[in-house]
């Protein structure tokens, strides 16, 4: 039995070395990670190093609708989009909390959808940039306010936060490195006509709370906040009834371009797949934004 | 609370400090039992009553059974009858009513009747196609005479409910098990390395192979007609060794558990991959149910000792039967009938093939010969897990039309980066260890003599898993029956 105990104590103890060079190389690679226009580099552009005049926020849909080099030309301040696909509010509060950490945006473009606010992203969200943890402060003490135990106690250990890093990391080492400022155009054209209509939705309540420290966040950093909901063939009427309410109550401005006639009217010409605009629609979406929006200014 | 869940070995932990405090054969039952019935509550309190009246029911009619048996057989027999009974009425009206009220109202609706037939709202016990099969045998070998019924109730619900089995088996005979809770369980060094080696080889299945896996098939299968065939091929084959690897994964560590705590639990698969036919193939994969229907459905009909049609057909209702306890599905009945006719076809090509051998002694030795046969096994295997996975027979359809048209080209491969990483590393590490296994039978790896090779592969196995490992305690297939 003692044999057993002792080497019970081996085992353990070279895992635990393996853990702290883990967390020793691990870092040192994460935090230089290539600018290559990857989701997951993007996010790590996002969270360490960008820094904008106007700041995009949002899931895929802002990704592949607002143009920042538009913005950049028509307006003159720098832009960066940090939407990503499939995440929702609570990564948006992260990304807004850490660039403030950097500089100060004037403008935030914050493009919503049904699944930002419910409990679809909620877990998502977190797990793509989780190996983050303990190098970003805004999203440590978003996982230590509102993650779960098991998460907390799984963090403890580097290897899960490195967990599944090496593939999207070595990938991005076979990239050519090159400036990203956060969109994505999508090329080609709708085949579908079909609107697709969604009628479950319920709020989850740490998306909401995280929509309330975004609109808090702006109104103590004089940061003018824009809410969007992108043209989409995919309506969810609760989330934009709820949504209409919402920000009415918090006295935040909501562009609703939810099913625009003018994006709808002429969907085979600007939508790339029901819940996306091809670059021809992201563009005309900009010029729209930038006047409406930033024009104010 | 899933065995690959911090919640189970937190659990767990308690169990096992308290179980080997105990010095006492019937204390560690009872605690053992008291484990049990917590942990079915902790996952599904409303139907602990019911399990816990089901257990004693059984307990009753195996005494009614063991007080009768050599004054009044027939009321013996009849007992069983009732037992086996309960067990399938059990088992129908949680698992299969909804499916009969659906396709009966279907087939009226067919024959221009009109019925408006709504499903029960039926919760179905967890573990139930697990502890049904458990007490029927139970019954039924109690009044065969083949073991003794179980005077002490405690001792039986530690055996029928038995926390590491109890959602997924593997399925253990009383026979097996029961004496083993007549003696004081000690902590023995062996129990513990060979436990937690188990435990550490089923994390390894679970994580590194079967949930790296799932994503890949679940696009396929869950969109099969927006995928060609070469998908849909690669995605069967994928199926059926993320079936494996995470119901092995769960037996492996349902069996580690069941060793630290002193009891040694049924093995369920013994490297199927290595099967050279269909019915090798069921000697090695879920070897505690296949040998279940053996002995009472595949027997009692009449097994092999009688014409070659009527075995063909005791294999054929056997196999039906094994499909449909998987669940309310004509999926899984197709799948017990493909099974059931490979196995039938195994048989038929025995004879030509022993012809063939004998003429061709090389044959016999022949690698390139055993490897063609495993490779044939493997890809009828592959078919029957597309039928397992498929959402519905007009899946299986149009997964049948596209292998059989043009469509074949470039298989889908994408969003699948840590899968065809160390995924596939993962897979070759598997197959690596079960070649070793199956022809070398050498204590390779973990298993090692030397203690610095053993205990560098262990930590090297710790390190992958939470490194690479689908580490989200994920469920297991095999929970939902």
């Amino acid at each position: 039995m003692k044999r057993v105990i002792i080497n019970i104590i081996i085992i353990l103890a070279v895992v635990a070395l393996c853990d702290i060079a883990a967390g020793l190389i691990g870092n040192k690679m994460l935090m230089n990670t290539p600018e290559v226009g990857t989701l997951q580099t993007d996010a790590f552009q996002a969270l360490f190093k960008k820094k904008c005049d106007v700041l995009i926020l949002g899931s895929s849909r802002a990704r592949h609708t607002f143009q920042p080099k538009m913005i950049a030309d028509s307006t003159g301040m720098t832009a960066y989009n940090a939407g990503i696909d499939g995440h929702g509010m609570n990564y948006a509060m992260i990304v807004l909390q850490s660039t403030l950490e950097r500089c100060k945006p004037q403008v935030v473009i914050l493009d919503a959808c049904a699944a930002m606010v419910t409990s679809v992203w909620l877990n998502n969200s977190i797990d793509d940039i989780k190996h983050f943890y303990g190098l970003n402060k805004p999203l440590t003490n978003y996982i230590n306010d509102y993650g779960t135990w098991q998460l907390k106690s799984k963090l403890y250990s580097n290897l899960y936060r490195l967990n599944s890093t090496l593939t999207w990391m070595a990938k991005a080492h076979t990239i050519p490195i090159h400036d990203c400022d956060g969109y994505e155009p999508l090329y080609g054209n709708l085949t579908d006509t079909a609107i697709i209509n969604f009628t479950d939705f319920e709020t989850n309540s740490i998306q909401v709370k995280c929509f309330e420290e975004i609109i808090k966040t702006c109104r103590e950093n004089d940061i003018k906040l824009y809410v969007y909901i992108a043209p989409s063939l995919e309506v969810t009427a609760p989330f934009q009834v709820w949504m209409n309410d919402f920000c009415r109550q918090q006295n935040v401005m909501l562009k609703d371009y939810g099913c625009h006639p003018l994006f709808f009217n002429n969907r085979h010409r600007y939508f790339n797949d029901s819940d996306h605009l091809n670059d021809d629609g992201a563009t005309l979406m900009t010029q729209i934004m930038i006047k409406e929006s930033l024009g104010l200014i | 609370m899933l065995i690959n869940s911090i919640e189970f070995w937190l659990f767990f932990s308690a169990v096992f400090l308290v179980y080997y405090l105990i010095r006492n054969c019937r204390c560690q039952n009872a605690w053992l039992a008291i484990a049990s019935l917590v942990f079915y509550g902790y996952v599904s309190i409303k139907l602990l009553a019911l399990f816990i009246v089901i257990i004693a029911i059984f307990h009753a009619l195996a005494i009614g059974i063991k007080n009768n048996k050599n004054d009044f057989p027939s009321k013996a027999k009849w007992l069983k009858v009732t037992g086996i009974c309960a067990g399938v009425a059990t088992l129908v009206y949680f698992k299969y009513l909804n499916f009969f009220i659906s396709e009966l109202s279907l087939f009226l609706t067919s024959i221009g009747l009109t019925v408006n037939a709504g499903s029960l709202n039926i919760i179905a016990p967890l573990g139930i196609s697990y502890f049904t099969f458990k007490l029927i045998s139970y019954i039924i070998d109690v009044e065969n005479g083949k073991i003794q019924a179980e005077k002490d109730i405690v001792s039986f619900t530690a055996y029928v409910a038995f926390f590491p089995t109890l959602m997924s088996g593997p399925i253990d005979r009383a026979s097996t098990f029961l004496p083993q809770l007549g003696k004081t369980r000690r902590l023995l060094p062996d129990n513990i390395k060979d436990g937690s080696l188990r435990i550490l080889w089923g994390f390894f299945m679970k994580a590194c192979i079967a949930d790296r896996i799932a994503p890949y098939t679940d696009a396929v299968f869950n969109n099969i007609s927006h995928h060609n065939a070469s998908s849909i091929a690669l995605a069967s084959i994928l199926y059926l060794i993320q079936m494996y690897t995470d119901f092995a994964g769960y037996s492996h560590m349902a069996i580690g558990v069941g060793r630290l705590l002193g009891l040694k639990v049924t093995e369920n698969f013994m490297q199927p991959f290595f099967a050279v036919n269909g019915g090798d193939f069921w000697r090695r994969w879920h070897i505690s149910l296949s040998q279940w229907l053996r002995d009472y459905i595949y027997i009692p009909l009449g097994g092999s000792r009688c014409s070659k049609l009527r075995s063909y057909f005791n294999v054929m209702v056997t196999f039906i039967i094994c499909g449909a306890w998987h669940g309310a599905n004509w999926t899984y009945i197709i799948f017990g009938a493909h099974h059931g006719l490979w196995v039938i076809v195994s048989r038929i090509m025995k004879t030509p093939r022993v012809k063939l051998e004998e003429k061709h002694e090389t044959l016999q030795n022949a690698t390139w010969f055993k490897s063609l046969r495993i490779a044939i096994n493997f890809m009828v295997c592959c078919i029957g897990a597309m039928y397992f996975r498929a959402n519905s027979y007009s899946d299986i359809i149009i997964a049948w039309r596209k292998w059989l048209s043009s469509d074949w080209g470039i298989p889908y491969l994408q969003a699948t980066v840590p899968l065809f990483t160390f995924g596939i590393l993962s897979i070759l590490i598997m197959i690596y260890k079960e070649y070793k296994d199956e022809y070398h039978g050498r204590p390779l790896f973990m298993h090692s003599k030397s203690i610095p090779i053993s205990i560098t592969c262990i930590a090297l196995t710790i390190v992958f898993i939470i490194l690479t490992g689908a580490l989200e305690s994920n469920s297991f297939i095999y929970v939902q029956f």
